[in-house]
């Protein structure tokens, strides 16, 4: 690998923001122990450590933590859930099988800062009383899971896993448990079938994981930026870490922009950055195009569009004064006030001469790919979604399409176990709702009437080769 | 069939299966290490691992057959998995992919004559922000182009 290129780090974050999450990704070295605690790493740690497993569940409630994987369920109250006493082992999983379309910050933690989500899954088992980590990473990772097998041998090395954590006597053991190429498995009862050796299909809940989960003991699992998140709450303590967020939605937050934007890549954004600025700070869509539509929080979530929102209005202002849907602050809340969800934070950015309809095929192929099979609505849903876009793309669609696809996708709401389902349904019916006339100009005259232009070669020099992982 | 699998690989295998409450979880892991050694799953090593890890043979089959990574006939010396999702094809992802079926003479899901290359379709590589990517002997390349794709495939030996 070469040597990582050090230059304009702060290209990736708001001029005058500090950067903690993303601060060693364009350093060198910086995914080893050495310099991470040069830098006051596993000071959260020690300081967890000298509180009571209550007192720090409470200290992470208190910080608004919320869950970066998707759902951003809070942090804090989710360790809560765990029972205190348990006759089967506790278990601490993280999530790192980062496969949601659009994101990729995860693979930037592993990779260049895996000492930052160890010490912040090493303080979530503390803090529920497991003595056992998982890391669950994606199969396709290879530098990332490289880096992170180094970590955990470091993590060893220095006591922080072993007999006595920090010389503190708590046990902690920490494994590295790679995946097989299956999106599915990053849902949560999904990944912990696959951790047991198991086709990766989910769970009925309840039980919660956090009472009955991984070989059958109370489980949490944390996105891997979550956990990275937690040791900074206690390393720099509630008030910096609420201040770095809006209200509800504490500490600061990975983004991640792809898609037709000039500098695609990770950026570091206090939490309720907006859309329209994450944008302009990411060179703004690429060639000079306008932009058409953005997916703000990775493949599931609805789209949003350059149009007044009276949601995100303030009451009563006239409609001139309207924001508009992609102007929306990137935090949980107000992402959903706008009709979308916030996600992973990942978003992909679409210019005017995207065909709605070929992008909705080529999600529509993914989650027909991925779809377990176990629920019927689920996996033919997916299915014929997939087929059906195909073929108005193709130009061969029947008059009647446009309202197979409203009902097929309105059928897969609410009627499966896990959320796959409505993760492509939902987003579906955005590109419907906003974008039918694409879909009937499709039907009406058979093809595509958007320029073959949509799809160009590849521009891109943000993150070179050379230092690629 | 005793002997498709190295003793080494066993070996490693019964030291994996330490690391957890119980033999199946070691399953994904012993595939993995098979299919280092092996470049696939045959149903031998299927076989071998249900037996090592002490679990029905279908309990292994039905895992190798879930999961996109696991391959159950033999495949290329390389597996080039090329992306085909939505910010890979926002810059040009879905070209490419029919560019390397030119380069190569075969299409998705098919193998060089000489053995030298599998290609296949890969959804998502948590790439999105260098796409196009694929993935290929366990790395990423990364922000290909027409030049970049050629240049690699012919590099592999």
């Amino acid at each position: 690998m070469a040597a990582p290129r050090t230059t304009e780090p702060l290209a990736y974050a708001p001029p005058g923001f500090e950067v903690t999450l993303s601060k060693r990704f364009l350093v060198a070295g910086g995914h080893t122990y050495e310099r991470y605690v040069a830098e006051g790493g596993y000071e959260g740690l020690k300081k967890a450590l000298a509180l009571s497993p209550a007192e720090v569940i409470d200290t992470v409630k208190k910080s608004n933590l919320r869950g970066r994987g998707g759902a951003g369920f809070g942090t804090g109250q989710k360790w809560s859930f765990v029972p205190k006493e348990s006759p089967k082992p506790k278990v601490f999983v993280v999530n790192g099988d980062e496969s949601e379309p659009g994101t990729f910050k995860d693979r930037y933690t592993l990779a260049r800062d895996p000492h930052s989500m160890l010490e912040g899954a090493a303080i979530g088992a503390y803090a529920i009383g497991a003595h056992v980590i998982y890391v669950y990473l994606r199969g396709e990772f290879g530098v990332p899971y490289r880096r992170l097998e180094a970590a955990v041998r470091e993590a060893y090395l220095h006591k922080i896993f072993g007999d006595s954590c920090m010389g503190k006597g708590y046990a902690l053991e920490c494994v590295v448990h790679r995946g097989a190429g299956a999106y599915i498995c990053g849902e949560e009862t999904a990944l912990i079938e696959s951790l047991e050796g198991k086709i990766g299909r989910p769970r009925l809940k309840p039980p919660f994981p956090a009472v009955v989960g991984a070989f059958g003991g109370p489980t949490i699992v944390n996105n891997v930026e979550t956990c990275a998140c937690v040791p900074l709450i206690f390393a720099r303590g509630l008030e910096w870490f609420l201040a770095q967020g809006s209200a509800g939605n504490g500490g600061p937050k990975l983004v991640c922009i792809s898609g037709h934007i000039e500098r695609p890549g990770v950026y570091e954004v206090p939490n309720g950055f907006p859309a329209d600025q994450l944008i302009a700070l990411a060179g703004g869509v690429w060639k000079g195009r306008t932009l058409k539509a953005v997916i703000p929080g990775g493949s599931s979530t609805p789209l949003l569009v350059p149009k007044p929102c009276k949601a995100l209005a303030k009451e009563g202002a006239p409609e001139s004064e309207w924001p508009l849907e992609t102007e929306v602050p990137l935090d949980f809340e107000s992402v959903r006030k706008a009709g979308s969800m916030l996600g992973s934070a990942a978003m992909m950015v679409l210019d005017e001469t995207t065909c709605m309809v070929r992008t909705l095929s080529t999600l529509a192929n993914f989650y027909a790919f991925e779809s377990c099979g176990q629920c019927t609505p689920c996996r033919e849903g997916t299915g014929w979604l997939a087929k059906i876009a195909a073929r108005i793309e193709r130009g061969d669609g029947v008059p009647a399409d446009l309202v197979t696809l409203k009902s097929v996708s309105m059928a897969m709401m609410g009627t499966t176990i896990c959320p796959l389902a409505e993760a492509f349904a939902s987003p579906a019916q955005s590109y419907f709702a906003k974008f039918g006339h694409e879909f009937e100009e499709h039907l009406r005259r058979p093809g595509c009437a958007a320029p073959a232009a949509a799809v160009s070669p590849a521009n891109n020099t943000a993150w070179e080769d050379g230092f690629a992982c | 069939m005793a002997n498709v699998l190295s003793q080494k690989t066993l070996d490693t295998i019964a030291e994996v299966k330490k690391k957890y409450p119980t033999g199946l979880a070691a399953t994904l892991p012993a595939l993995h290490l098979t299919q280092a050694e092996l470049g696939y799953v045959p149903l031998e090593a299927e076989l071998a691992i249900a037996a090592a890890l002490d679990v029905p043979p279908t309990r292994v089959h039905e895992v190798v057959t879930f999961y996109a990574m696991f391959h159950s006939h033999e495949v290329g010396r390389h597996v080039v998995k090329m992306c085909r999702n939505l910010s890979c094809e926002l810059r040009g992802g879905k070209r490419l992919i029919e560019r390397a079926e030119e380069i190569l003479g075969i299409k998705v899901g098919e193998t060089t004559p000489d053995g030298r290359i599998t290609l296949e379709h890969e959804e998502c590589l948590a790439s999105c922000g260098t796409g196009p990517a694929l993935w290929c002997d366990d790395n990423l390349v990364e922000n290909i182009t027409e030049e970049k794709l050629e240049t690699f495939l012919h590099s592999l030996k």
